[in-house]
């Protein structure tokens, strides 16, 4: 018998050598225990001490079940597998494997929580004058190669379970891939699933395209596992013809150092990209328009302030040939009002917006040609800051300077030729201040006399929600002060 | 019973928010030989001016400042004090037509105004007065 001839062996050896039969033993490159038919511990190797946490003092003499209880509780308990392979080599005298099992042991004895632990075990007999009397338990912890195999079968699973869904494994070193039957159809590749090659799925993609996603896998071969490796592309196939496809994936290696592999899934989305495309297109054509609109609002203003002009015109002409002194004012004062909506028009055109117009601006250009229509020996004056206003305010504001300059032109300087006007706007926090003064004479009075400019002017004031003052100036003079709400 | 009283001339409202383009009416009103009661600006305004003298017809702006509508005043004056109008505007479309028929207007004036078609109106709603009274 075998085990006769290896007890021999073993006699010859230490004797030979010297040494004994147990320091032999701990020594071995495995890790194993001796145990004898009551299951009490007689020898282990220091492998087997390291693998259990324990000390050869803890072991030897005591029973393999107290020392290492069973704290499994189904059916087919992880105790009895061990336990029943033991007594089948004691009741055989063959040697019984055990493929993976569980048995959770704690980590020392001092540390009573069992942890999770998978083993692979050879229980083999030691026979001494041809009958069984030990069994070496020859252990190996294999609960690394679990747990990974356990995390593979998840993946396996998830991938099996998402078979509707276009998955694929791709495998740059051997240029395969593991492709579902979703992605095959997807592809239009009938019988391409499975682990295929990887080149009739390349040839699908759109030739402007491929050099990208090829490159997009190799500039990641790199990467460490769990990369996202995330990309759009089109593929042209001979039924759909060119669709979008977005591939979702990540980078994963069966052992640390082995090559590079993605594993991920495709989604056709072709609608989405369209639809993209297709505001892109709506977006561009709206800008367009707008700008076409702008063009032709622009286009309308200029055109309404030419018509104003060539009325104002048709006043001024009318005036210069009317026999009539007081004809002649009123006409001009009408070419005077018409001037300036007109002037609010130009400016409109010339600034390309419509609902505000700068008023500061605004304001100069009304001086600068009321001041043409004045005597040569008054001088119109201005001062103003930058303020936006709306249109139709600007327009009442317009036509309020106006009236306010023609009754100064007109009242202030009676009893001389010479004078100066001055129409000055600032803004304080909420309101527009706005004063038109003179040098003149005083105010002209006119008891009961409702002429069309000063119906003018409390029309627009009460338009504007503004507020009127009127006194005399520090150094003589009229002024004409108004206060007007600001809208924001 | 003061509504037909052919001694007095016709009195007429006008709701108009742009103040020149009112005093224009104003004088074409006053020279057809009416009477101008008040120069309202919107539907507040139109109502504090109808109270206080009840005009025969209101010469109505559809659309007046600060989003207030013409419709808005016109089927209060219509509905409260029993007084029709004329109604204002450059461009109403027909569906606006629609929407102002049950208040019964005198006429739809476009804009810009012509002195002859004003006339017109006026001179309609004058009748109306007179007949009803």
């Amino acid at each position: 018998m075998s085990g006769t001839r290896t007890d021999a062996m073993l006699d010859d050896w230490t004797m030979t050598l010297k040494i004994g039969a147990a320091d032999l033993l701990s020594s071995l490159p495995r890790s194993f225990a001796i145990i004898d038919l009551d299951m009490i511990f007689l020898e282990a190797s220091d492998g087997y001490l390291e693998l259990t946490g324990r000390t050869r003092e803890q072991l030897i003499g005591s029973h393999v079940f107290e020392r290492f209880p069973d704290v499994t509780s189904d059916a087919a308990s992880s105790g009895d597998i061990v336990r029943n392979s033991f007594r089948r080599v004691f009741e055989t005298g063959r040697p019984d494997k055990l493929d993976t099992y569980y048995y959770p042991i704690a980590p020392s004895p001092d540390d009573g929580a069992p942890q999770r632990r998978w083993w692979r075990a050879e229980n083999r007999p030691v026979f001494r004058n041809g009958r069984v009397v030990a069994l070496i338990h020859d252990v190996e912890d294999v609960t690394a190669d679990v747990i990974a195999q356990r995390e593979r079968d998840v993946r396996d699973r998830l991938i099996e379970s998402l078979s509707d869904v276009a998955t694929w494994q791709f495998h740059p070193q051997s240029q395969t891939v593991i492709a579902s039957a979703a992605l095959a159809e997807m592809c239009e590749l009938d019988g391409e699933t499975g682990d295929v090659l990887v080149a009739p799925y390349l040839d699908r993609v759109h030739p402007d395209d491929l050099e990208r996603v090829v490159s997009i896998f190799a500039a990641n071969a790199n990467a460490p596992a769990g990369t996202s490796v995330d990309f759009d592309f089109r593929v042209v196939t001979p039924q759909a013809g060119e669709r979008w496809f977005a591939c979702r994936s990540e980078l994963v290696r069966s052992e640390p150092n082995a090559p590079a592999a993605f594993i991920g899934l495709s989604i056709d989305i072709t609608e989405a990209k369209m639809r993209e495309v297709e505001l892109t297109r709506t977006i561009t054509e709206r800008d367009r328009l707008i700008e076409q609109k702008e063009v032709l609002l622009g286009e309308v203003n200029h055109r309404i302030k030419n018509s104003l002009q060539i009325v104002s015109s048709i006043l001024k002409l009318d005036a210069s040939h009317a026999h009539d002194e007081n004809m002649q004012g009123r006409l001009q004062a009408a070419a005077s009002r018409v001037q300036a909506v007109a002037s609010v028009h130009e400016l409109i055109y010339r600034a390309g917006q419509v609902d505000t117009v700068e008023f500061g601006e605004y304001l100069g250009d009304l001086c600068r040609a009321m001041e043409d229509s004045l005597p040569l020996e008054i001088a119109l004056i201005h001062e103003s800051v930058p303020l936006r206003v709306s249109t139709d305010r600007a327009i009442s504001l317009a036509l309020l300077v106006n009236e306010l300059v023609a009754n100064s032109a007109t009242h202030a300087f009676r009893d001389r030729k010479d004078g100066t006007i001055a129409v000055r706007a600032a803004v304080n926090e909420t309101r527009l201040e706005l004063s038109v003064s003179d040098n003149g004479d005083g105010r002209p009075e006119a008891p009961g006399h409702r002429g069309l400019g000063t119906r003018i002017i409390a029309a627009m004031v009460s338009q504007l929600e503004a507020e009127l003052r009127q006194f005399r100036g520090t150094q003589g003079g009229h002024v004409v002060h108004l206060s007007v709400p600001i809208d924001r | 019973m003061t509504g037909g009283d052919p001694q007095r001339p016709l009195r007429v409202l006008i709701v108009e928010d742009e103040a020149l383009i009112a005093f224009d009416l104003e004088a074409q009103i006053e020279e057809c030989g009416y009477e101008v009661t008040d120069i309202a600006h919107s539907v507040q305004t139109c109502q504090a001016a109808a109270r206080h003298v009840r005009p025969d017809v209101a010469l109505m702006d559809y659309r007046l400042k600060n989003g207030d509508n013409g419709r808005d005043a016109a089927t209060w004056l219509r509905e409260t004090l029993g007084v029709p109008c004329i109604f204002l505007s450059g461009n109403l479309d027909e569906a606006t037509r629609e929407l102002l028929a049950p208040l019964d207007p005198i006429a739809f004036v476009g804009k810009p105004l012509l002195p002859p078609a004003l006339r017109a109106a006026l001179k309609k709603a004058d009748e109306a007065r007179l007949a009803n009274g």
